[in-house]
């Protein structure tokens, strides 16, 4: 949406005005201290939690031989499918020049980040001896989907690191000629992050082309870390995994779990933030619609998911579709379809609920969901092998996450809102560059604050 | 069978390990405690209570008078001490074995009453036998590769000091496997004083051939290990050596390293070059000083 450049003196109040807000946040927003004080509560019991799992090793959790795979695993595989929205906004929207969305492209990507790297550490957090992590890396098979997964998701934090580090240097150059009064470590860094970012056309060139580049390599990465995620289960032969769709099924599913945390996360900046002429009511409407979009998307895997195998109902897909139709898992697995996906769809039909508030309520009811169908597509599948197991006691065979779990899987939660405030506390929450162009701030206004003097 | 009683115990040692067991003494009902054994303590009964025992208990018993039991809490006791078998009558055994406690499981289900009553034989029997086996007797084997045979035999020193080879001695010749001894004849020596079997024709060795016959006389507490270098050769078809999904790494099909390396390879160049890019920015703003 770049506009007529506007005329000299209301192009330099602008830009000042552009400056102002989207810089005020870093040194002060509602709430804050607050906000930390919860979180480190949350990471405080965790923290002791883990400490005693680490001390006594998994056997303090409700995971057994049986089910082996529980609330960690299910949650891992959320944080993947929530840190997809780094793609889908910045990369997807972007190269299809959607009007706009040039503010909310940050706030997707720092999500992705803070997910993706709970991601991988909540991995840790399942692994009974984590002082033996090293041997993946020295011992992995290059057959194993485990060693794939590392490797994808490495390369997505990587990328959306970089994603993210890119259009940040132009406004690190900003901020370092800005802020030359602040603390002398806090200039170092703006220094070392402007990398020397002095608004040469060469300069600019390289950041242009090489936000292309990535947005385009991050599109098959993003596809690639869910698609991988879902071999972990679709690889093997148990039921309710052994599925030809379930990369698709998991993209799919990814897209309104990471739309519904935008959605929660656009609101809460939007008013913490003071941001209401940034984050409009146009961007909730957007989002929005991305959400019924997905939604609907991911509504036609389901389908396809449940009932291919429910019309045959063969002997063991059958015991636990039964299981998850009408049997344990059905009050979750019903909540999950209606509340998590068809209400929102059906709800976000009406131009009323694409307001900000209506969107920050169907966004929790999207994410819970979302959590939660993570978590009976793993659990349930464990309750069913094979093998016939027998005298065993009964907690083998069944599984409800017990308090260790929670406490540390919330620990996990917390800490990846943790990066994601600290990191949106530091650098402005929106590329105050991109913002500016996109407002009809003239070039040499943008040359002028460049300047490496 | 087998199998279940395996499960059995092993799911019992990691419900030992997951939780505490609370250890209380073993209440035993005075009816039960004054029951005797309706076996006769023979050596067939005792003989069937140690292969049950082998089966079922050994895992965390060890082996009788051995002390060599696992390390439990509370322990499981060596059921051929001393101690335990002053200790307990043939009914309190009965009934420990029977109901189990903690982590010692409950037998009721999984064997009948003559199999327990057996092994209770065959713990009383210890005794007797320890002191009765033979020290003169001595086992020796002779394998023949002519006609494939394994022939053993026990000689033991009559009143005189002669030495004289047993007849009716019960042997048992077995072949070492992999995750056990298989074994190819079981009976008593003959009026020559041997006991003879035939290998199978295509009994299986490694490679080269080569095998490790077992022969056992349990009542002389006698083993005894030949190597023969006769059996059939075995064209191993070794699964983990060839290309596989199964593998190490180091074996892994051409088309995973292929798709792994080229996906993820070109993917790295990619982010290489663009992190070049980023330095360069750097560099641009240094010449441009
Ligand atoms: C899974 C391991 C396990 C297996 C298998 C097992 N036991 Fe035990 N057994 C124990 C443990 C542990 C104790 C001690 C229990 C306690 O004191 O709470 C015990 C105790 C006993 C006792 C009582 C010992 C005493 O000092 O009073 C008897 C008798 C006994 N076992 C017999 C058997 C026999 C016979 C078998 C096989 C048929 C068997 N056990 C198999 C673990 C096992």
């Amino acid at each position: 949406m770049n506009h007529e450049a506007l005329p000299k003196e209301e192009s330099k109040q602008l830009f000042e005005k552009i400056q102002t807000d989207l810089f005020a946040p870093l040194s002060k927003h509602y709430g804050f201290t607050a906000w930390i004080v919860v979180l480190a509560t949350v990471l405080i019991t965790a923290a002791m939690a883990y400490f005693i799992q680490l001390r006594d090793g998994l056997g303090v959790t409700a995971m057994r031989d049986i089910v082996s795979w529980g609330l960690y695993i299910s949650t891992f595989v959320f944080f993947v499918a929530v840190s997809l929205v780094g793609m889908l906004i910045s990369a997807v929207l972007g190269l299809l020049k959607i009007p706009g969305i040039t503010p909310i492209t940050r706030i997707a990507e720092l999500i992705a980040i803070a997910f993706v790297m709970m991601a991988g550490a909540i991995i840790v957090f399942d692994m009974g001896r984590p002082d033996r992590l090293l041997n993946v890396f020295l011992h992995g098979r290059i057959q194993s989907p485990i060693v794939w997964d590392i490797t994808v998701i490495t390369t997505y934090i990587v990328i959306s690191l970089l994603l993210l580090i890119l259009p940040l240097i132009p406004d690190m150059a900003i901020m370092r000629n800005r802020f030359k009064d602040a603390p002398k470590w806090q200039v170092m860094i703006y220094k070392i992050l402007s990398l020397g970012f002095a608004g040469l056309p060469e300069q600019k060139k390289i950041i242009y082309k090489s936000m292309r580049t990535l947005s385009i390599l991050i599109i098959p990465v993003a596809f690639g870390i869910h698609t991988v995620t879902s071999w972990l289960f679709a690889m093997t032969l148990r039921v309710g995994w052994d599925s030809t769709i379930f990369g698709p099924y998991f993209v799919a599913g990814a897209f309104p779990a990471g739309v519904g945390a935008m959605a929660i996360a656009l609101f809460v900046f939007r008013n913490s933030y003071n941001l209401k002429e940034y984050i409009t009511e146009k961007h909730f409407d957007l989002v929005g619609k991305l959400l019924v979009l997905t939604s609907l998307l991911y509504l036609y895997f389901n389908l396809n998911e449940f009932l291919v195998p429910g019309y045959k109902m063969k002997t063991a897909d059958g015991h636990h579709l039964e299981m998850l139709f009408v049997g344990k898992y059905a009050l979750l697995f019903w909540f999950v379809q209606i509340f998590g996906l068809i209400l929102p769809i059906v709800l976000l039909l009406f131009k009323k609920m694409r307001k900000p508030f209506p969107m920050l309520i169907i966004g929790v009811f999207v994410v819970i969901g979302a959590f939660l169908k993570r978590f009976i597509i793993v659990a349930p599948t464990l309750e069913h092998p094979f093998l016939p197991v027998q005298n065993v006691p009964e907690h083998f065979m069944v599984y409800w996450p017990n308090g260790f779990e929670w406490a540390i899987t919330m620990g996990a939660i917390s800490i990846a809102l943790l990066i994601l405030t600290i990191l949106a506390k530091v650098i402005p929450i929106m590329p105050v560059w991109e913002i500016a162009l996109e407002k009809g701030v003239r070039e040499e206004e943008l040359e002028e604050a460049y300047k490496n003097n | 069978m087998k199998h279940i009683k395996n499960t059995i115990s092993l799911s019992v040692l990691l419900l030992m390990f997951a939780t505490f067991v609370q250890a209380q003494a073993w209440e035993i009902p005075d009816g039960e405690k004054s029951k005797t054994n309706p076996l006769e303590l023979n050596a067939a009964n005792s003989e069937k209570g140690f292969e049950v025992y082998q089966k079922n208990c050994k895992s965390c018993h060890g082996d009788v008078g051995a002390a060599n039991f696992m390390p439990l809490v509370p322990p499981p006791t060596d059921l051929g001490s001393a101690a335990f078998k002053t200790a307990n009558t043939d009914g309190e055994i009965f009934y420990k074995m029977t109901t189990g406690k903690g982590a010692m499981p409950s037998f009721k289900a999984v064997l009948s009453d003559d199999e327990r009553w057996a092994v209770i034989a065959y713990l009383r029997a210890g005794d007797k036998t320890d002191a009765t086996v033979d020290k003169n007797a001595k086992l020796s084997i002779v394998a023949n590769p002519d006609d494939k045979s394994i022939s053993a035999s026990i000689t033991t020193k009559d009143a005189t000091g002669k030495e004289v080879k047993l007849v009716g001695a019960d042997i048992e010749i077995s072949i070492k496997r992999i995750f056990g001894n298989l074994t190819i004849g079981k009976g008593k020596t003959n009026a020559t004083g041997a006991f003879s079997v035939n290998l199978p024709e295509d009994l299986p060795g490694d490679s080269l051939g080569k095998a490790t016959i077992i022969v056992v006389a349990k009542r002389f507490k006698q083993e005894e290990k030949i190597e023969i270098d006769w059996a059939t050769p075995s064209k191993h078809h070794d699964l983990t050596a060839q290309a596989s999904i199964w593998g190490t790494s180091a074996n892994a099909p051409w088309w995973i390293m292929l798709l792994y390396i080229g996906i993820a390879g070109s993917v790295w160049v990619v982010i290489i070059y663009i992190v070049l890019q980023i330095l360069k920015i750097a560099r641009l703003a240094k010449k441009n000083v």
